[in-house]
């Protein structure tokens, strides 16, 4: 953001004749607020979009608040149709596995967002509290892009769990936790321990559980490495993992990726406090 | 900081040169605005704009109050720099207190029918009396009927 003042308060005011109807000259503090948020966040998404395409900003061009204003509204509006687009090609095959936070962010609160999301007057809001987990961090955006990232890291988790067979998936999350229909867990990270164990274990995946030589396996394993070295082995499975349950996937990779760190420090953990329970 | 004492002073400007425009209307009514009132009038809006956590972007609501209530027989040159003020005062926080659901000529409006009606030149009146029942009705979602009232 280089725009100064003079050059965003303009097209504030315009967005607030706009929000007003030219009815009343004056707005509230946390009015004005959201709509030089608004005016913020389309700016950021041109000069992002700029950065991502080579476009005229990257090239050094001083290109002008409201032309950046304008064009990345139209951004905003362009992702919005594309974030759609993608929410409805997974859709049809989405599977929750029973867990309510799962259904109701997925298949509840989307449409809801769709239907209520303001790209004019608040597009840094995203109104819903996207209380399933995703892998990634969603700290550091807000409106469509977090939205955009979330259907986009869901579509990948169901590409990665449609592999799977779901009476196994379901086992797995019966066995982590006997409520875990109500649980605000990750799915796809709690299948992805699972088949990690059970490589570390050098078993086949099934539902029998561990028997005592698998997890003194394990435990070796994780005893015998420090938390770096087993997330380098561990990031090595998950490409293992993809490759076998899908096809070759950078993406999904990378997304399942997000995960190892938590997984190696837990590991590491259990393995200090001898708690490594076979599932 | 420079950057927002310019802003500052150019809106003031703007809103002065209008002040100055709205004499010319009012002086059928024996009403005049000097350069310290005019003055007077601006330090009071910034005052009610920052107490009731507003913004004004473009123009301004005291020459529309002027242009309403010039020709208002409770309204003198004796008491017209302060009626003024304080008109400006009740406006901004009953628009606040009406959620922003009135628009400013809706609210401008209502506060003159008042003014000259129940409240017969009275200001204490109408902010503490006729604005509040005003506002609270909108407040739980009822229209305002300048003849009738609330309407359920």
């Amino acid at each position: 953001m280089t725009e100064k003042m003079e050059e965003l308060l303009p097209l504030v005011a315009e967005l607030a004749d706009k929000y007003t109807s030219k009815e009343s000259t004056s707005i509230p503090y946390h009015t004005a607020r959201q709509l030089m948020g608004a005016v913020i966040y389309c700016i950021q998404e041109y000069q992002q979009g700029g950065i991502w395409t080579g476009s005229a900003l990257s090239a050094g061009n001083r290109t002008s608040a409201r032309e950046a204003y304008q064009s990345g509204y139209k951004m905003v509006l362009d992702k919005v149709e594309r974030t759609r687009r993608v929410y409805h090609e997974i859709l049809p095959d989405f599977c929750h596995f029973g867990n309510r936070a799962y259904q109701e962010t997925f298949e509840k609160g989307m449409p809801v967002f769709f239907a209520r999301y303001d790209a004019c007057f608040e597009p840094q809001n995203h109104i819903l509290t996207l209380d399933y987990p995703v892998l990634v961090s969603l700290e550091k955006v807000c409106g469509i892009d977090a939205i955009y990232i979330y259907i986009n890291s869901i579509g990948m988790e169901q590409r990665f769990l449609n592999r799977l067979p779901a009476s196994y998936i379901r086992h797995v999350l019966l066995t982590y936790h006997q409520e875990y229909e109500e649980l605000f867990i990750n799915v796809a990270g709690i299948v992805l321990r699972n088949l990690l164990g059970c490589m570390l274990a050098g078993k086949e995946v099934n539902c029998h559980g561990y028997s005592q030589k698998e997890l003194q396996r394990i435990t070796a394993v994780i005893r015998d490495s420090t938390v770096k070295e087993l997330e380098i082995l561990l990031a090595g499975q998950v490409d293992e993992i993809v490759f076998k349950a899908a096809e070759p996937d950078q993406k999904l990779s990378s997304y399942l990726k997000q995960d190892i760190h938590n997984i190696a420090f837990e590991l590491k953990t259990a393995a200090s406090i001898r708690t490594i329970i076979g599932t | 900081m420079e950057d927002k004492n310019w802003l500052l002073q150019m809106n003031e400007v703007l809103q002065k040169q209008a002040l100055q425009k709205t004499n010319e209307f009012a002086k059928q009514f024996g009403l005049a605005l000097s350069e310290g009132d005019m003055d007077l009038l601006l330090k009071e809006r910034r005052q009610s704009l920052q107490e009731q956590e507003r913004i004004e972007l473009r123009g301004g609501i005291l020459p529309r109050l002027i242009f309403e209530f010039c020709d208002s027989p409770y309204i003198y040159q004796d008491n017209y720099t302060e009626t003024i003020a304080r008109l400006q005062e009740i406006f901004y926080f009953y628009k606040n207190e009406s959620l922003d659901e009135l628009t400013d000529d809706e609210l401008i409006a209502l506060m003159k029918h008042e003014f000259e009606g129940s409240c017969q030149g009275s200001l204490d009146y109408l902010e503490e009396t006729c604005m509040e029942r005003i506002g609270r009705s909108i407040r739980c979602g009822r229209s305002w009927d300048m003849e009738g009232g609330a309407d359920d």
